[in-house]
């Protein structure tokens, strides 16, 4: 059984490793060198692909799995943000882990697109006489509309919401909409 | 009794005992009245029908100036049909009596008067209270309806409409929203309500319809409704409409005197829209036939003006835009595009029924979408307020449903339900440590070398064997804490230990014999077939099963199973090098927390249960790590549904049963006092949770269309049905659906659909397509009608195959339960009706829509903002015809 326990170590080294270079495909090296911490192998990189979030309910595993399918594991501190955009597409931005370029710290990200459709990421905010308008708060301000008394819960959240925007009006009409943080 | 009536009860048993107390010194004669004084209370103001907030209390004032305690006053209500909380109460040790004063049902100022007396002075004093009218409840039209008119004339009437609240009264600083529908204009489009609830607006008549409305936000749904007709000049004649039945978007021709040969000079309305004139002579006008959103075929006047004169109106048939709902009994129409958001539907005139389904085929647990469903019948005086949801499915279901009820929250089952929680507050532990095992695993350095196995193929019953139990609490890859356990049972494929320090009077090695060979022989055969043959990475051709107390330490845990036992020493110094599962240790005396005490008999009964479920992730993890395409694991639903799938498969091998035989609530529901091992109940739990299931006697609102199944809280299920059971039984359902459907078709039958989704590369919706080769949207809309309408009632005539189970008889298990826990849906009659819901990916909101079909009637899908919906989005409409 020696050997299927190495077949088996090939493989998990394929399945988390088979992008040591980031800067390949879609995804991008912004820069290489030492990250903060001075290690010599550490390279920040931007990589993009969707959010997939396997396992089982107690061993649930973040990877971001690129056009070609191969798959990046996640970490971080975004990381609680970015299992509840699984199947969306990002680029995320990071540090790449210096010992085997397996996974990716993500320091920041950006949500192209979820189920298909580009969305607009930002902080839910209450604005307005008394509070009664919903705005988001991200690349563009944008009131939303409907007033959905659903999302008034969610004030302080990082929210992500689809629809259709008119800018010159700064009002965004709510197609679908999903929390990615909830207020502190 | 109102926590204020209690509280001056209370009071007013002190002040007894006080007054009677004494001080056993010599009577003396009582101290007389001086007068009465209003102490509490004077002044206030409520809502009508409800309790003022302060109690009115009387002072009364002994002839020494001081106040007197117990001494009687009489309150009586005058007028407006209140109440009081007493017609009498004694002062207590301040001098003071108090009564609670609940308002009569008319509103205005002082007007509930409550007078006080004392028996021993002939004067009483007065407490005034005002009401204010509660919530609005109707809107009503007061005047300016059914006026005649010219068009570009005022009409001579102002439209009025009043809004009262429950009890009559008129409530005041109301907005009202008016509108215009087919032609017109209001002079304002909002007005407040005066005091005497009353707002108006004036109306200039337009050339078409007409119809004008009036809305307040306070009233859903409600609407007072104006029409007003025409006056036909007779200068301008309109003979005929063809062809018989317009068609919106297409042409016609109208003939007649009076027309103006200048296109720009005819205005044709149909059904108070104006329509576009493409040609014209004085005796013959062609238009495009205006298009409006989503109208049902209908009856519609056509009128012409030319100039400031009106032709007589030429009533024809309106065909709606639309996609038209021609379906059999039993077939299912879906729609993905949202152009075509708007089902047409003809009417039948004896009694018909619909299943509407608005879903969401979103792939996220966080995404929620907010929709309105809007049906609108040809004729039927506008939109009626909804009947209360949820209805049950059938009227019958109800009977037997409370014996059964109990089930549901029966104590086995709460022991999974503490279990599943507990395996949620493991994640977040496991998912810390996933990253650093695959550094580990991918750095060169690290390639994995097997450093000895700790359970060999040759290890007999009664060796002793050390294992790394992972410590959970931490990083178990890294972690583990060193435990001693006894060989108790070598099987051909599992090798059962015992931690040497576990509770006493646990399993018995009778019963390690037993469960070793219900692993042997059905558990492992049944979960291989289904789902394919493990890993055998420590090359002993068995599982370690390990009972220890270490579990027991963990609260509400049963079992698990880590996938770094899968790795190597070099990659998870805590692995133990093989397929593991560790499970928890009968407790009898509760020496452990977890919970305590844990009896044989229920370790007993979960120990089958739970080695089918754990088992089941051993084998996927394996062969999805072993497969050279490897990308990434299956998605968290597909993991705990298949798992939970291996409970079915096992359960009925176990038993004698089979796949595929419609079983219904007498296999789902063990029998009262049965020790039988409950398989098929948990997953058929959770699915009452996702329907709402709260309590015998509750649901929750807006279930299951706010209620994913997709994922866990954690991964942004915010949903209200949160159990920490989402990913369970609700997606076994979808996988069972799967294979009763897919399986003839698929290599390997039912368990080949299984097997073909663990061996793919893909996860979640597109491997569900790859293995069946049907888009989701498809697969998703069958499988919530089937959720619904499997076996509903006696078999629908020829219905479509994909809209039922053929493994479970769902309408009768159903049936079993109590209404709170069966599926529900919106219900209408063929009527207008609005209904505003969120639905979040992968589920459904449910309408049904039944009775007497006699006007066509058209169903559209909008936005929150009542706009199109946006191409490209997650939602999708489906219809069955039942009737």
């Amino acid at each position: 059984m020696r050997r299927s326990f190495c077949w088996l170590a090939v493989v998990a080294f394929a399945a988390c490793a088979h992008n040591p270079e980031p800067r390949a495909d879609s995804g991008s090296a912004l820069s290489e060198g030492s990250d903060s911490a001075g290690s010599a192998t550490s390279q920040l990189a931007e990589v993009t692909g969707r959010v997939m979030v396997g396992g089982t309910d107690r061993f649930v595993m973040v990877t971001l799995q690129r056009s070609d399918g191969r798959a990046l594991r996640l970490t971080g501190k975004l990381l609680d943000e970015l299992r509840r955009l699984g199947t969306a597409e990002v680029t995320a931005r990071g540090v790449v882990d210096s010992s085997g370029t397996v996974s990716l710290d993500v320091r920041e990200y950006e949500v192209l697109a979820i189920d298909g459709q580009r969305p607009h990421v930002g902080v839910l905010l209450a604005r307005g006489p008394g509070g009664d308008e919903l705005w988001l708060a991200g690349g563009d301000t944008l009131r939303l509309v409907p007033t959905l008394d659903a999302l008034r819960e969610s004030v302080g959240a990082k929210i992500w919401v689809t629809g259709v925007s008119d800018p010159a009006a700064r009002e965004l009409r709510i197609g679908s909409y999903g929390v990615i943080a909830p207020a502190r | 009794m109102t926590g204020a009536v209690e509280r001056m009860v209370a009071v007013g048993v002190c002040v007894a005992l006080a007054a009677c107390g004494g001080d056993g010194g010599s009577p003396t004669r009582p101290e007389g009245v001086k007068a009465l004084e209003v102490a509490l209370g004077a002044g206030q103001s409520g809502v009508v029908g409800t309790e003022l907030q302060k109690p009115i209390g009387i002072k009364v004032i002994g002839e020494s100036g001081n106040p007197l305690a117990g001494v009687t006053v009489y309150f009586v209500l005058r007028g407006n049909g209140g109440r009081l909380s007493a017609s009498s109460w004694k002062t207590n040790a301040s001098g003071i009596a108090s009564v609670g004063l609940t308002l009569g049902q008319k509103a205005g100022a002082n007007v509930d008067t409550v007078d006080a007396s004392v028996s021993s002075l002939g004067t009483k004093v007065s407490v005034t209270a005002s009401a204010t009218a509660a919530a609005p409840k109707t809107l009503d039209v007061i005047s300016g309806d059914a006026q005649v008119g010219a068009p570009g004339e005022q009409a001579t009437e102002p439209l009025v409409v009043e809004v009262h609240d429950a009890y009559g009264n008129p409530n005041g600083g109301i907005v009202v929203s008016w509108a215009v529908d087919g032609g017109g204009t209001l002079s304002a489009a909002k007005d407040t309500t005066d005091a005497n609830g009353r707002a108006s607006v004036m109306w200039t008549l337009g050339a078409g319809n007409n119809r004008a409305t009036a809305t307040v936000a306070e009233l859903s749904g409600v609407t007072a409704r104006f029409a007003a007709s025409l006056t036909a000049s007779g200068v301008v004649v309109l003979d005929d409409v063809s062809p018989d039945s317009l068609v919106e978007g297409g042409s016609a021709t109208l003939t007649g005197t009076g027309f103006s040969a200048s296109i720009a000079a005819n205005k044709v309305y149909v059904d108070g829209v104006q329509a576009v004139v493409t040609s014209a002579t004085e005796s013959s006008i062609d238009i495009t036939v205006p298009a409006l959103d989503c109208k049902p075929t209908r009856g519609a006047p056509v009128r012409v003006v030319v100039g400031t004169e009106g032709s007589n109106a030429v009533q024809s048939t309106v065909v709606g835009n639309g996609t038209a709902v021609s379906i059999a009994m039993g077939e299912q129409l879906i729609v993905r595009d949202p152009a075509k958001f708007c089902l047409q539907l003809s009417p039948n005139y004896p009694p018909t029924s619909y299943l509407v389904g608005v879903q969401s085929v979103s792939k996220l647990a966080s995404s929620v979408t907010p929709v309105t469903l809007t049906a609108n019948a040809a004729s039927d005086g506008g939109v009626v307020a909804m009947r209360e949801p949820p209805a049950p499915l059938t009227s019958a279901l109800a009977a037997s449903g409370s014996a059964l009820a109990s089930v549901l929250v029966s104590p086995d089952d709460e022991r999974w339900r503490q279990h599943r929680a507990a395996e949620a507050e493991m994640r977040v532990r496991e998912r810390q440590i996933a990253a650093g095992v695959a550094r580990r695993a991918a750095a060169p350095s690290a390639l994995p070398r097997i450093s000895g196995r700790q359970v060999t193929e040759t290890v007999q019953v009664g060796d002793t064997v050390p294992i790394n139990f992972p410590d959970i609490s931490k990083n178990f890859c890294t972690t583990s804490i060193p435990i001693t356990t006894v060989v108790r049972a070598v099987g051909t494929k599992g090798i059962w230990l015992e931690d040497v320090e576990n509770p006493a009077d646990g399993y018995t090695a009778g019963d390690f014999t037993i469960l070793s060979d219900i692993f042997d022989n059905d558990i492992y055969a049944s979960d291989v077939a289904y789902f394919g043959a493990p890993t055998d990475l420590d090359n002993n051709g068995r599982v370690v099963i390990v009972t220890t107390k270490e579990v027991n330490k963990r609260k509400n845990t049963l079992g698990f199973v880590v996938s770094t036992d899968l790795y190597a020493l070099s990659s998870c110094p805590a692995s133990n090098e093989g397929e593991f599962y560790y499970g928890r240790a009968p407790d009898p005396t509760g020496q452990y927390e977890s919970p305590s005490p844990y009896t044989l008999a229920n370790a007993r009964k979960d120990a089958q249960v739970l080695i089918a479920h754990e088992f089941t992730h051993v084998i996927q993890f394996g062969r999805r790590l072993m497969n050279p395409n490897f990308q990434d694991f299956l998605s968290v639903w597909e993991m705990e549904g298949q798992a939970t799938l291996a409970q079915e498969v096992v359960g009925n091998d176990l038993s004698g049963r089979s796949t595929g035989q419609n079983y219904g609530p007498s296999v789902v529901f063990p029998a009262a006092g049965s020790t039988d091992v409950a398989w098929y109940l948990p997953g058929f739990t959770d699915l009452a949770i996702y329907y709402g299931f709260k309590s015998p006697t509750e649901r929750v609102p807006s279930a299951p269309e706010q209620c994913s199944w997709l994922n866990l809280a954690s991964e942004g299920n915010t949903g209200p049905c949160i159990s920490g059971r989402e990913v369970y039984g609700v997606p076994w359902l979808f996988l069972r659906w799967l294979s009763d459907q897919f399986g003839p078709s698929v290599a390997g039958g039912e368990a080949g659909v299984q097997k073909a989704l663990i061996d793919n590369t893909l996860s979640g919706y597109a491997n569900v397509e790859s293995v069946t080769g049907v888009k989701i949207d498809t697969l998703l809309a069958q499988w919530a009608a089937a959720l619904y309408l499997d076996d509903y009632r006696s078999p629908l005539p020829n219905p479509n195959p994909r809209l039922g189970f053929k493994s479970w008889n769902l309408h009768d298990i159903y049936a079993a339960l109590v209404p709170t826990a069966q599926p529900a849906s919106y219900a209408y009659p063929f009527q207008s009706f609005s209904k505003a819901v969120s639905v979040r990916g992968g589920s459904t909101a449910y309408f049904s829509i039944n009775g007497s079909h006699v006007w066509p009637m058209a169903i559209k899908l909008r936005d929150a903002s009542g706009n199109p919906i946006a191409p490209g989005g997650p939602m999708q409409l489906w219809i069955v015809r039942l009737n």
